[in-house]
């Protein structure tokens, strides 16, 4: 198996583009609720003082 | 996990959840969040609070351990000022804040519970954690080699028959089960060998499926076939013996109906 950085670099930026919006696409992102924004993440966590739950995880390989 | 319905029943309710993709997409300023945090790999997890400040790493992959840690976080770094400055805080709502952040080791937990005055809920919600703390306990023995695995069976059965059942979504259910069953096996007991018993039988038949399925997907590797031949005999042969045992529950449970 290669290693992520590796196939990554062989990729193109509309590619990579694809891989990101195919990620926000799955289904326990979309039917979860889930942000990819950070922005947008910690204004809704300081409206609703709620923490951010945030998983650490990557598009441009599986 | 993520798609577990109780997961996102939380995930919407009590939380906000962050996806932090690493994309590689040029310029994009979320993709260095992973090194920001001091990640090195995926998949990781955290909890940061509004500003994005790191509360704390240390969170379980089952949704038990999420809920505890998420609800305790907020209350923890509420008192924690106080008590360093010396201040009076509610020694309860402390106890239980840092109960559910994993600071208290079980001996520590049992001592300051008993010494408490907590209501219900709280009683609840301390017993349940401490509980898991001590299955906790006993894999930790296991592990060490300085317990045996039909001693832990029968101390899993005697907390069964303390009342004692962990909570949903609790990572430890399938050492509870397998332990339970042991236990209560070489007890004789019914009711609690056929508490665990469905589970543990659906969670072998389940990995045997899973092995049967590699076997034939890695058909062409030979290491891969002695490997998952050797799993798929163990796991018969788990299961075989499961079955023995559930009949010789059984029948002595028929046996003390009849008699």
């Amino acid at each position: 198996m290669a290693a992520p950085g590796l196939i990554a670099q062989g990729k193109s930026q509309e590619e990579l583009k694809k891989l990101y919006d195919d990620k926000v696409q799955e289904a326990w992102y979309s039917d979860g609720g889930w942000t990819a924004d950070f922005a947008a993440a910690k204004a809704r966590a300081k409206k609703e003082d709620k923490l951010l739950f945030t998983y650490f995880t990557r598009s441009y390989s599986p | 996990m993520f798609s577990d319905k109780k997961f996102q029943a939380w995930g919407k309710q009590d939380v906000v959840l962050f996806a932090s993709v690493m994309t590689r997409i040029k310029d994009r300023e979320d993709d260095a969040l992973l090194s920001a945090y001091g990640f090195r790999g995926f998949p990781s997890l955290a909890l940061l609070d509004s500003e994005g400040e790191m509360v704390t790493k240390e969170i379980g992959r089952d949704l038990y351990s999420m809920q505890t840690v998420s609800a305790a976080v907020s209350v923890y770094h509420k008192l924690k000022p106080k008590v360093d400055a010396g201040e009076e805080v509610d020694q309860a709502a402390w106890f239980m804040a840092r109960l559910g952040m994993g600071e208290l080791k079980l001996e520590e937990a049992k001592k300051e519970a008993a010494g408490l005055q907590l209501n219900d809920g709280q009683k609840e919600t301390a017993s349940k954690q401490i509980f898991v703390m001590e299955l906790d306990g006993l894999i930790q023995q296991l592990r060490k080699r300085s317990m045996e695995v039909d001693a832990a069976g029968d101390a899993v059965y005697a907390f069964y028959r303390q009342g004692k059942r962990l909570p949903d979504g609790a990572s430890l259910t399938s050492f509870y089960d397998q332990m339970l069953v042991k236990g209560a096996s070489k007890a004789k007991d019914a009711e609690a060998f056929f508490f665990s018993y469905p589970r543990v039988k659906e969670g072998m038949t389940t990995q045997l499926e899973s092995l049967e399925k590699g076997k034939l997907q890695y058909k062409d590797n030979e290491r891969a076939q002695e490997y998952f031949t050797r799993n798929i005999e163990s796991t018969k042969k788990q299961i075989a013996e499961l079955e023995i045992q559930a009949k010789a529950v059984k029948a002595k449970a028929d046996k003390v109906d009849k008699g």
